[in-house]
């Protein structure tokens, strides 16, 4: 997994991605969702997440010759009242610098985030 | 007299009029006007050793851009005015502003055609760009230039945007002089007449995120979200290693803030733009068996670190003592004395069974000023410490690790069917990382102009200029039902998470409170209350039920009363028991005002023995019933943790006068919790 710029990632076609999210702001019930190539589920708190890129199951146009594009979203939700704050880090199978990111709980309402994968 | 009255005022209206006009020339800027001249001046004859020429260059844009700001901030000015006058202006205010407008444009295109040369001369000269971004860059047509994925507007594929990472590539070291490159080569005309401060002079009223932040009023969430962002921005060029301030679209929250805002400025759904707080169980002042409280009744919660409060004029007896009342928590105390960040000591309190047991527990001291040497002043000394309290929380079903079955299917279902809707929307173009919609993409370029030419002490304002601007009724049909979509799954979304988490807040709390009362002459008396509370209405409301029973530590001293004052009864062990209960509403204009608490209490209470007065005389025929009425309001002091309790109640009588009473009554409290988590909250 390169990181052309934060969020927007080249990858291997069938290379598996690590993400390990941790809650370290105020108390709150783990609450992470993922969304990739149409579906997803809850994560499980304390058990990182791996996905495997599938190429033929992303449908989005890419200016890396020979790539297709499909974003990846997460879906943050907190119980706390305000001052959660998720991190993760996130790796991939075939190397490459790990990426971190974070967000934090402006509300009631959800954060997101989501990043763009070029799939060769 | 009344002339020279006439004479003056009718100066100060002429000079009222004419200032404005020559103000152009005296203004608050006009100083930094002149500065700025000289310093430019200075820095385009200056010769600079070599290893400081790239430094002079890259401050010589900057400050070009700050007197092209400013001065068009005095045009804008000029023509207010010249509006504002309307058919009052005279030829002579005509003629000078006009002349002014034409020095000052001729400036202002002066400075722009110089910021240009220098961009075109950096680029022909080659770049500066770290090498590890100019290899990206080169490689990777999805070009993400140093102040975002500004993108080329008219790439026609690898090369074009090339040539934009080229344009990125001016120079490092100065916001102004990013601002200006990441414009690009395609967009440079359109974009480097925006990539000035913003002019905040037209915006609406801004918001003062430090308040929001405080959280010592309610807020809207669309508040929050803007500033959470207002917040982000710096972090993330920190944490990024970002040499400028930017909107991070692809990075944390700020594409789904962005929608968010979008969502809320274009069709205002309530739980974006209505403001909400509040908790309501929290017992800052004495208790109210302490016969100095104002209060008919003892919440369950306690502050975390330590609550203070003074509060005039007791009902339980006819008094009108001042108590001043310290309660907190032994955990958050000494944590906070460690100067343990607040966030950090819950999380870490949490794992730890001996501080989760302390955490429950907690201590009171009140202290009547009337006692002692020196009658109403606070010395803090044994004579004036009327009462101490311990308390321990027996049941709470407000802990959020009981409802994790709710919370799971709330994640199964709603959470991800949103994060489904927020994935399959097409915002951005995932090869060019443009906004789709050309109104949206335009926005963004012009923000992002103003952010990277923006320190961050100025983002609060510039960013909330610029959402001001967002462009609600320009977006293509394809984008508002894109928002639509996604405001539908949100609407579901927050309304089950609402759901469980007011299952949560209205979970039963109960908890046993102990309290010594030390009187000066009367015996000293234990009192144990229950307290239970329990929400409704969606958490908001809560309802307080106490009961308590009062016994005598010592009867000796009634004893010896009684002794010799053989008609009156003999004492028991038990002087009274109580009932009472309340309820708490949250009301007001909470975004104006603060978070106003109407509440009203009754109680009852059985005296079982004669009362005593402070000096230890029992008044003959007190036995017998209390009963108490009250209504009241906490009214929220802006801007800080304190708030100013007000109440009037009615009584049969007092536990010493068999009198009906009217009384009203007033104090002030502040939680520090509140004040800790401002100053130290990691």
């Amino acid at each position: 997994m390169d990181t052309i710029t934060p969020g927007i990632f080249r990858v291997s076609d069938g290379e598996v991605i690590t993400i390990d999210v941790r809650s370290t702001g105020a108390p709150t019930l783990f609450g992470v969702n993922f969304s990739i190539f149409g579906g997803g589920m809850p994560l499980n708190e304390g058990q990182p997440l791996q996905l495997t890129m599938d190429k033929s199951r992303a449908t989005g146009n890419s200016n890396i010759p020979n790539a297709r594009s499909t974003p990846l979203t997460f879906l943050f939700s907190f119980s706390s009242n305000s001052d959660g704050r998720y991190e993760w880090t996130m790796t991939g199978s075939d190397g490459g610098k790990p990426f971190r990111d974070f967000i934090r709980q402006t509300g009631s309402t959800a954060e997101a985030t989501t990043y763009t994968f070029h799939i060769v | 007299m009344r002339v020279i009255n006439v004479i003056v005022i009718l100066a100060a209206m002429v000079f009222a009029g004419v200032a404005p006009v020559h103000g152009q020339s005296i203004s608050p800027d006009a100083e930094k006007i002149r500065n700025l001249r000289e310093e430019i001046k200075k820095r385009e004859t200056a010769e600079p050793p070599a290893d400081l020429a790239d430094l002079n260059r890259s401050k010589l844009i900057e400050r070009r851009a700050e007197l092209r700001t400013l001065l068009k901030n005095e045009m804008f000015k000029l023509q207010k005015h010249q509006t504002d006058l309307g058919t009052f202006i005279t030829a002579d205010e005509t003629q000078r502003i006009n002349d002014l407008l034409q020095t000052y444009t001729a400036e202002v295109d002066r400075l722009g055609a110089a910021m240009q040369q220098e961009l075109t001369a950096d680029r022909s000269a080659g770049s500066r760009l770290p090498l590890t971004t100019m290899t990206d860059s080169r490689t990777d047509p999805t070009v993400i230039s140093g102040n975002g994925p500004s993108a080329p507007a008219n790439s026609a594929g690898p090369k074009g945007n090339r040539t934009a990472a080229s344009g990125s590539a001016v120079s490092n070291v100065s916001s102004t002089s990013i601002a200006m490159a990441s414009s690009s080569s395609s967009i440079a005309p359109a974009t480097v007449a925006l990539a000035l401060p913003a002019n905040t002079e037209d915006s609406k009223e801004t918001l003062d995120c430090e308040e929001v932040r405080a959280g010592n009023k309610a807020f809207s969430e669309l508040d929050r979200i803007i500033c959470g962002l207002v917040r982000d921005i710096p972090e993330r060029r920190v944490f990024f290693n970002r040499p400028t301030n930017s909107l991070h679209l692809n990075t944390g929250p700020t594409r789904f803030a962005l929608i968010k805002i979008l969502i809320a400025r274009k069709t205002t759904p309530d739980y974006l733009v209505e403001a909400s707080e509040v908790r309501l169980d929290k017992q800052v002042g004495a208790s109210s068996v302490n016969g100095v409280s104002p209060s008919l009744i003892t919440h369950g919660g306690v502050p975390f670190i330590l609550g203070f409060a003074v509060e005039n004029g007791g009902l339980a007896q006819t008094t009108n003592n001042t108590a001043i009342t310290f309660r907190g928590n032994p955990v958050g105390l000494f944590n906070a004395l460690k100067n343990k960040g607040f966030m950090e000591s819950v999380k870490r309190d949490e794992s730890d069974p001996l501080l989760r047991f302390l955490k429950k527990t907690s201590f009171a001291f009140t202290f009547n000023t009337d006692r002692g040497p020196e009658p109403n002043v606070f010395t803090g000394s044994s004579q004036q410490l009327s009462s101490v309290s311990a308390r321990i929380e027996l049941i709470n079903r407000r802990i959020p690790s009981l409802y994790i079955r709710d919370w799971e299917n709330f994640l199964n279902n709603q959470a991800q069917r949103l994060a489904n809707a927020i994935n399959e929307s097409q915002f951005i173009d995932p090869a060019t990382q443009r906004w789709v919609d050309p109104a949206m993409q335009s926005w963004y370029e012009q923000t992002q102009a103003k952010l990277a030419a923006t320190s961050d002490a100025d983002v609060s304002g510039v960013l909330q200029a610029a959402l001001d601007n967002l462009p609600i009724d320009n977006l293509k049909p394809e984008t508002v039902l894109a928002l639509e979509a996604i405001e539908r799954a949100m609407g579901v979304y927050q309304s089950a998470r609402d759901s469980v988490v007011q299952k949560i807040n209205k979970g039963l709390v109960v908890t046993l409170d102990y309290l010594n009362k030390r009187e000066v002459n009367a015996p000293d008396t234990s009192n144990f209350m229950f307290i239970a509370e329990k929400g409704t209405g969606g958490g908001q409301v809560n309802f307080t039920f106490n009961g308590s029973l009062t016994m005598f530590n010592n009867l000796d001293s009634l004893r010896n009363f009684v002794n010799a004052n053989p008609t009156l009864p003999r004492p028991r062990r038990v002087r009274d028991f109580q009932f009472a209960g309340g309820i708490d509403i949250p009301f007001g204009n909470v975004r104006e005002f603060g978070q106003f608490v109407l509440f009203a209490n009754g109680r009852y209470e059985r005296l079982l023995d004669n009362a005593t007065t402070e000096l230890g005389q029992v008044l003959p025929n007190t036995t017998g019933d209390v009963g108490q009425v009250q209504l009241g309001l906490k009214i929220p002091v802006a801007k800080t943790g304190f708030k100013i309790p007000v109440s009037i109640t009615f009584a049969n009588r007092t536990e010493l006068i068999k009198e009906r009473t009217v009384k009203g009554n007033f104090g002030f409290s502040l939680d520090l919790d509140t004040l800790f988590s401002k100053f130290n909250p990691f």
